[in-house]
C-alpha cells in the first residue's frame, strides 16, 4: 500500500523559514491536495520530498523508505513533476520517455508499450518531436506520461495544471481522477475547484506551518458559509445597502452595481433575500456564489496570505 | 548526498547515462559541429606545411615533424574541444528546468555525472584523433614513416583530455548558464591560464607546474630525443627564463588535475540543492 510520511519537516533559507516542523501522514489510494498561499512552502515540502532539497530536520518517508537517506530506492517509487520540468530541449517525445524508462529499468517491451498508451491517453504530441518545439503544455504532458512509464505507486504533482489551456487541463485532471484508483497522489495546486473535483484530502499549510488537515467530504458542513451576490440596476447602492443592513442581512462586499450577502444557506432564507432585495431596487441577477472549500481556505489561510 | 545509503555506483545507470550524454552531444549538432572544424584545421595546417615548409620538413624525420605540428596548436585545441563538451556537464540541470526532471529520477548524481563525464572525454579524444590522424598522413606522404612516438603522444592526449574535461566540468558546476560555463572554460585555458603562465615563467622565473597547459606540452615535448627543462636567457638587462615539464611531472599534473576536479565536481554536483 503506498503511503507517505513527512516527520517534523524543518527548512531555512537564511533567515526565513520555508518549513517550520512539519508533519503529515497518508496511506492507501487517494489524492490529496496540498493548498496555501504563495510562498507558503508547497514547492519547498514538494522538493524536498524528491530530493531536490535537503531538510533541515525531519523526515520523508516514501513506502517506508527515507527520500533523503536512501534516495534511489525511494525515488523509483515516486513519479514527481515540480515546478515546470523540462526533458532536455534536443530530444525528441519517444527519447525523453525512454531516458526515463531506462534508468527506473523498465523493460524495453514495457516502455514500448506504455508510451503507446500514454501517448493516446495525454494526446502527447508526436513521438519524434523536438522537446525544444514544444508547447509548455505539451511538455507538460510530456513530463505527466515520463512520471506514468514506471507506474510508481506514488505521484507528487506541483501545480500540474499551472498555465494549461482548458483542453490541457482537462486531460490531465481526467487523469489524475483515473490514477487516484490505484496510486497515492499529493498535488498542490491554486485552484480550488480543481481540488474540489479531485481530491479526497486537502492540506493547508501557511507561512511554513500546516495548519489544517480536512476530509474533503467533511469540509462542506465546517466551513461552508453560502453567500448570494445581487446586480442591482443602478451604480449607486448606499440606500440599497442600508436598507438590506437595517433588515439584519450580513452584507459582506459591495461593489459597484454587485452586492454579496452572507446567509445560513436554507433555501427560504434565499427566498427571502431576492424578495426583500427586489422591494429596495430593480434585480438584474441573483446567484448563489462560493464554496465550501473556498470558505474553507479563506478561513483557515485568510491570515497568513 | 552524503548521508545516503544507496549503491555507491549503479553500471548500467552509468551506461544510460553516457548513451544518452552521446545522443545530446549528437543531437546538438555540438559534435558534429567540433569535428568538422578540427577536420578543417588539420587538413589546412597539414596542406600549408606540405606547401610551404616541404625542403625544412624534408630535411626532418617524423619526430620533428611531430613535434612541430602539435606544439603549435594542440593543447588549445584540446582545451577547446574539452571546453565545449565539459563547460556543460552539470549546469545542463541546474541551470536549466531540466533539473526537475533528472534529478528526480533514481540514479544517483554522481552516477549522472561520472556518465555525462566519459561521454564528454570519448568524444574530445575522437576529435582530438582526427588531428592526429592528419598529422600520421602527412608524415607517411613526407618520410614513408610514422615515429613510434605517436603512442606515447596519444596515450598523454587522452590523459590530458581528462583533465581538461574534468577543469570543464568543475566551471559547470559553479555556473548556473550552461554557456557561462563553457565560456569562462575557454577563457581560462585558452587566455588566462597561458599569460598568467607565461607572466610567471618567463620573467619572474617560477616553474608553471600548477597549469594544466604546461604539463600539456609533454603531448609534442615527447618527440624530441631530449629537451632542456629549464633555459635562460640574459639580454642586457633583462633575462627570461624558459620552462619545460619532466614526462614524470607532466603526467602527476594532469593526474593531479583529473582527480582533484573531478573529485571536487563530484562533491558539488551531489550536494548542490535545487533552489529555484
Amino acid at each position: 500500500m503506498p503511503s507517505i510520511k513527512v516527520e517534523n519537516l524543518s527548512k531555512s533559507y537564511g533567515s526565513f523559514k520555508a518549513l517550520d516542523s512539519i508533519s503529515f501522514e497518508y496511506s492507501g489510494n487517494r489524492v490529496v491536495g496540498y493548498l496555501g498561499p504563495n510562498g507558503a512552502g508547497k514547492t519547498t515540502t514538494l522538493k524536498i520530498m524528491t530530493n531536490l532539497l535537503r531538510p533541515d530536520s525531519g523526515n520523508v518517508l516514501i513506502n517506508g523508505i527515507n527520500v533523503n537517506h536512501d534516495s534511489v530506492v525511494a525515488l523509483n517509487k515516486i513519479g514527481s513533476l515540480v515546478e515546470n520540468p523540462s526533458p532536455f530541449p534536443y530530444f525528441t517525445v519517444e527519447e525523453s520517455l525512454r531516458f526515463v524508462g531506462d534508468l527506473r529499468k523498465v523493460p524495453k517491451d514495457t516502455t514500448t508499450s506504455k508510451i503507446k498508451e500514454l501517448s493516446d491517453l495525454l494526446r502527447l504530441p508526436p513521438l519524434k518531436s523536438r522537446i525544444g518545439q514544444l508547447s509548455k503544455g505539451q511538455r507538460q504532458r510530456v513530463v505527466l506520461a515520463s512520471t506514468l512509464i514506471s507506474d510508481p505507486e506514488v505521484l507528487i504533482l506541483d501545480e500540474p495544471t499551472s498555465g494549461l489551456d482548458p483542453f490541457e487541463m482537462k486531460i490531465i485532471r481526467d487523469l489524475i481522477k483515473e490514477l487516484k484508483n490505484d496510486h497515492l497522489v499529493l498535488m498542490s495546486s491554486h485552484l480550488l475547484s480543481e481540488v474540489a473535483e479531485i481530491c479526497d484530502d486537502v492540506i493547508f499549510i501557511g507561512k511554513g506551518k500546516i495548519l489544517a488537515r480536512e476530509n474533503v467530504a467533511d469540509i462542506s458542513g465546517k466551513f461552508q458559509t453560502s453567500q448570494v451576490e445581487i446586480e442591482f440596476l443602478g451604480a449607486d447602492l448606499t440606500g440599497v445597502v442600508k436598507s438590506l443592513e437595517n433588515m439584519g442581512y450580513n452584507v459582506t462586499t459591495s461593489n459597484g452595481s454587485k452586492i454579496r450577502i452572507k446567509f445560513s444557506g436554507k433555501d427560504e432564507e434565499r427566498a427571502k433575500i431576492l424578495a426583500d432585495a427586489m422591494k429596495l431596487a430593480p434585480v438584474i441577477s441573483f446567484v448563489s456564489v462560493g464554496s465550501a472549500l473556498e470558505d474553507a481556505y479563506i478561513s483557515i489561510l485568510g491570515g497568513t496570505a | 548526498m552524503r548521508d545516503d545509503k544507496s549503491p555507491v555506483f549503479d553500471f548500467s545507470n552509468y551506461i544510460v547515462s553516457l548513451k544518452y550524454q552521446f545522443l545530446f552531444y549528437l543531437r546538438s549538432r555540438r559534435f558534429l559541429g567540433l569535428f568538422l572544424l578540427v577536420l578543417i584545421v588539420s587538413v589546412a595546417v597539414s596542406l600549408l606545411l606540405v606547401k610551404y615548409e616541404y625542403n625544412f620538413l624534408k630535411a626532418g624525420d617524423s619526430s620533428s615533424f611531430f613535434n612541430g605540428y602539435l606544439s603549435t596548436f594542440a593543447v588549445t585545441l584540446v582545451a577547446l574541444v574539452a571546453a565545449f563538451f565539459g563547460g556543460d556537464m552539470a549546469s545542463m540541470d541546474f541551470g536549466t528546468d531540466s533539473a526537475y526532471y533528472s534529478l528526480v529520477q533514481p540514479i544517483r548524481r554522481s552516477t549522472l555525472f561520472l556518465g555525462r563525464y566519459t561521454a564528454a572525454v570519448i568524444l574530445t579524444f575522437v576529435i582530438i584523433l582526427v588531428y592526429y590522424i592528419a598529422a600520421i598522413f602527412t608524415s607517411v606522404y613526407l618520410y614513408d614513416s610514422v615515429t613510434s612516438q605517436v603512442l606515447t603522444s596519444l596515450y598523454l592526449v587522452f590523459l590530458l583530455t581528462m583533465a581538461l574535461v574534468a577543469f570543464a566540468g568543475f566551471f559547470s558546476s559553479i555556473f548556473k548558464s550552461p554557456l557561462v560555463g563553457i565560456i569562462v572554460t575557454v577563457l581560462f585555458v585558452v587566455l588566462i591560464i597561458p599569460i598568467i603562465q607565461g607572466i610567471l615563467s618567463a620573467f619572474a622565473g617560477i616553474e608553471p607546474w600548477m597549469f594544466i597547459t604546461y604539463a600539456g606540452s609533454i603531448v609534442s615535448l615527447v618527440f624530441l630525443p631530449s629537451y632542456p627543462l629549464k633555459e635562460v636567457v640574459r639580454a642586457g638587462r633583462f633575462t627570461t627564463y624558459t620552462y619545460n615539464p619532466a614526462f614524470n611531472e607532466s603526467i602527476y599534473i594532469m593526474l593531479g588535475y583529473f582527480v582533484i576536479f573531478l573529485a571536487v565536481t563530484l562533491l558539488i554536483f551531489s550536494r548542490r540543492e535545487i533552489k529555484g
